[in-house]
């Protein structure tokens, strides 16, 4: 691929011709080293990013800061997720220590202010079919349970749900089926209750 | 570039979707840009100018003239991602004769096109999941990682 932007400046000196540019983009495996000096990378860290969950195997992986690190090149809806989905997780996992500590006026508290989110989540449903089938799934779980309070297997499954959606906002269609399923294994209803009213209406 | 992001989401993503990737071994971003002057010696200069590598002034190798072709390169690699920084005053030389049979209708092309290279390569090294990438949000990170980090070598 080749295009004719200039990135870099160059100073004035010379003759006046132009600045080409090629740019390409590759996945693939690592290409053989032709360096001659190496130095540190400074890395660039995001505390936006702080509760990135990760062990065993996945601290092989890149995190979304790492691979995302210049928060000047965030899409809106991109920045928004991350930041909402760090809140929910912050959330679920406080009502689970509310839950360890038999407080569980703090657990509600704490589900309803994740609930509330989701309204906004749902709008950066641009970013995939995936991120926006599981934010429709929280909202169908919330409405079917109306009002009570999920159960301590409840609010783990969605930390799980949510700190996977965190990582993976760009999860396919078919990643996120696996996670309602994951919801539904733990006896929440992740589908719409038209659909289910439907469903049961025509049998 | 816009361009070039809005093509990558879509190509990566069908691209993706249809080899049934899971993973992605390595994402890397390229950029080659091409400064024309009018000859060798100028692009040396030019180079040299940058004030990037430390030039003998004397005369070495039993040669007067001043080193022309000067590369530079470093690369920066952590464990999960790297860079590859390459700039050169570089020559190019194209010599192409038409087959006889089309002699008539080609001109032969005999050129030399001096200028200063600058080749930067932005890479990962661990793996990335297909879910955690949009190839068009990834590339306007890389690009505004490359423009922003590229400009230490003309501060000189």
């Amino acid at each position: 691929m080749a295009t004719s932007t200039n990135i870099v400046e160059f100073p004035s000196r010379g003759s006046g011709f132009p600045v080409y540019s090629d740019a390409a983009i590759s996945s693939g495996q690592k290409k053989p080293a032709e360096t001659a000096t190496t130095a540190s990378f400074l890395d660039v860290q995001d505390p936006i990013f702080s509760e990135a969950g990760s062990s065993g195997s996945q601290n092989l992986r890149l995190s979304q800061n790492e691979l995302y690190p210049a928060r000047h090149a965030f899409s809106p809806e991109h920045i928004t997720a991350l930041r909402l989905l760090t809140l929910a997780v912050g959330r679920s996992k406080r009502a689970l220590d509310a839950f360890a500590a038999d407080d569980a006026l703090i657990a509600d508290t704490e589900i309803q202010k994740l609930q509330v989110l989701l309204p906004e989540l749902f709008c950066c449903r641009a970013l995939g079919d995936g991120f926006g089938t599981i934010i429709n799934s929280f909202m169908s779980a919330f409405e079917a349970l109306a009002g009570d309070t999920p159960d301590v297997g409840q609010i783990r499954a969605i930390n799980r749900v949510l700190q996977l959606l965190k990582e993976k906002p760009f999860l396919s269609a078919d990643e996120a089926d696996d996670q309602v399923e994951v919801l539904e294994n733990v006896g929440l209803s992740p589908y719409p209750r038209e659909l289910v009213e439907f469903l049961s209406s025509s049998d | 570039m816009e361009e070039l992001a809005k093509m990558g989401r879509d190509f990566f993503k069908l691209t993706a979707l249809h080899l049934q990737l899971s993973l992605y071994d390595r994402l890397g971003l390229r950029l080659i840009y091409f400064k024309e002057f009018k000859d060798r010696e100028e692009a040396a200069s030019a180079f040299r100018s940058l004030g990037l590598i430390k030039e003998p002034t004397t005369k070495k190798f039993d040669i007067d003239e001043r080193p022309v072709s000067q590369q530079y390169t470093l690369r920066w690699e952590s464990e999960k991602k790297g860079t590859l920084v390459t700039c050169k005053a570089e020559t190019r030389k194209i010599d192409w004769d038409p087959p006889i049979e089309s002699a008539q209708v080609f001109s032969p092309i005999h050129k030399e096109r001096s200028g200063i290279v600058l080749d930067i390569d932005y890479y990962t090294i661990a793996p990335v999941e297909i879910g955690q990438v949009d190839m068009g949000e990834w590339l306007n990170h890389a690009l505004h990682l490359v423009s922003r980090d590229t400009r230490y070598l003309f501060e000189a």
